[in-house]
């Protein structure tokens, strides 16, 4: 009977106080039933071996024990989706400010990281805000869903489906403003001249500031002429995207050329100091020296999005429908 | 003869026939405590009747019907040996009882549903 001793303390072990005792009586007597009826079929007692497959067959002591307390989840299922979609944007967010980080001080080497910021630590800030988060809903979890809140939602607030193939209107607006604005600015000379001489400061440029903004007006006028359509006609055609691809890679062109010319040749201001000014240039330089890279960034986000809009053509069209 | 299926298909009908043992549990516990018995006399009872149940499962469930007000348990001494015997409590005897007409609606409905021309198409 040792082992089954042996076996009921272990049980014990990982019960609460209040239930140690009962539980083990009731096991003990449990087991002692099944031992007297083998014994019984067989005639003799059992030995050891035969007595120690009875207990294995029962599971696990822990096992055992845990069933017999309350069932605890960290995250219940009720929160567990919510628990997941909060983790994701929390990956999301660390995982941009990563990457940004590592972009500055590649780029721009430690210097520019202003010293009092600790060195940054990906996968620690990763798994810092992960612990916060679990903490979170632990708490939440532990004290229990408010039955108001739960109840308290109306299905006409949910939010609209979303048409993926839609062009929103204000973004159409929105981009004819702002190239309108462009023009306003390029016919009215502010666009072409090198040099700007202020009341209190003065800003040179490069001589491809000239012709960038000539290749950027022939740009906004295809701009708004796509963007014009969009709003009449407010979903993506074959073309039409193929357009935006063409003027957004142009655009980005563009301006990585005009990086690479070193653009920012002087600049000026009464009461900042020099110091300003030439880590500004110190950027420009940088910025002339990473101009490829740049755009290749940027080529990969515009041809990303150009293929989200094939994927989702309205009608049956788009790759999504294959 | 049975049709033979793939490994997946039969895992998830042993997962689904162990659920719907798991439901009816509960009522086959209740339905053997109309008369006192003890734990392991029990299962012997539930196992002749084709639902065997593990000790483990067992008396964590007789644990929560006696908090739930639905068992009543008394340590007695039998053959020299302490034993707790369980029985119905009155709550326990309507709620089975109850729970018996429920049993048989939902079997009449699912057999119900099930016969030909209730179906789709």
């Amino acid at each position: 009977m040792d082992l089954v001793e042996r076996y009921l303390e272990a049980v014990k072990f990982w019960l609460p106080a209040h239930l140690k005792d009962d539980v083990a009586a009731e096991l003990a007597e449990d087991i002692r039933s099944e031992i007297e009826e083998a014994e019984r079929a067989k005639g003799r007692p059992l030995t050891e071996d035969e007595i120690a497959a009875l207990l294995k067959a029962r599971g696990r002591p822990m096992l055992v024990a845990s069933k017999y307390l309350p069932q605890h989840s960290l995250i219940g299922p009720e929160l567990y989706p919510v628990y997941i979609f909060v983790l994701k944007i929390v990956a999301l967010v660390s995982l941009a400010a990563a990457a940004a980080g590592w972009a500055l001080q590649s780029g721009f080497g430690n210097g520019f990281v202003p010293e009092h910021v600790p060195s940054f630590q990906p996968l620690n800030s990763l798994l810092v805000a992960f612990a916060v988060v679990t903490l979170i809903f632990a708490v939440i979890e532990r004290r229990g869903l408010d039955p108001v809140v739960i109840d308290k939602w109306n299905p006409k607030t949910l939010r609209p489906v979303a048409d993926k193939s839609r062009i929103k209107r204000s973004a159409s607006v929105g981009d004819i403003a702002a190239n309108l604005v462009l023009v306003c600015l390029f016919f009215a000379g502010y666009l072409s001249q090198t040099q700007y001489d202020f009341r209190h400061g003065h800003i040179a440029f490069s001589p491809e500031w000239v012709p960038y903004w000539q290749v950027i007006m022939v740009f906004a006028f295809a701009e708004i002429a796509l963007s014009a359509t969009n709003l009449f006609r407010p979903y993506w055609s074959a073309l039409r995207i193929l357009l935006r691809l063409c003027i957004d890679i142009g655009k980005t062109a563009a301006f990585c050329w005009l990086l690479q010319s070193h653009f920012l040749r002087a600049i000026w201001a009464d009461g900042v100091p020099d110091q300003a000014f030439a880590q500004l240039i110190r950027i420009g330089d940088t910025a002339a020296r990473l101009a490829l890279p740049i755009f290749a960034l940027f080529a990969l986000g515009i041809g990303a999005a150009a293929l989200w809009r094939l994927f989702h053509l309205k009608g049956g069209r788009g790759l999504a429908a294959a | 003869m049975q049709k033979a299926w793939s490994s997946d298909v039969q895992t998830v009908f042993e997962n689904l026939r162990l659920e719907l043992r798991r439901g009816n549990l509960t009522l086959a516990v209740l339905g053997a405590l109309t008369r006192e018995q003890y734990g392991y006399t029990l299962r012997k009872t539930l196992m002749e009747h084709g639902m065997a149940i593990d000790e483990g499962t067992l008396y964590p469930l007789l644990r929560r019907l006696e908090t739930q007000g639905l068992l009543a348990s008394q340590w007695r001494e039998e053959d020299k040996r302490k034993k707790r015997f369980y029985r119905l409590s009155p709550a326990g005897t309507e709620v089975f009882a109850r729970l018996m007409v429920e049993w048989r609606g939902i079997g009449e409905a699912v057999n119900g549903i099930g016969e030909p021309g209730h179906g789709p198409g």
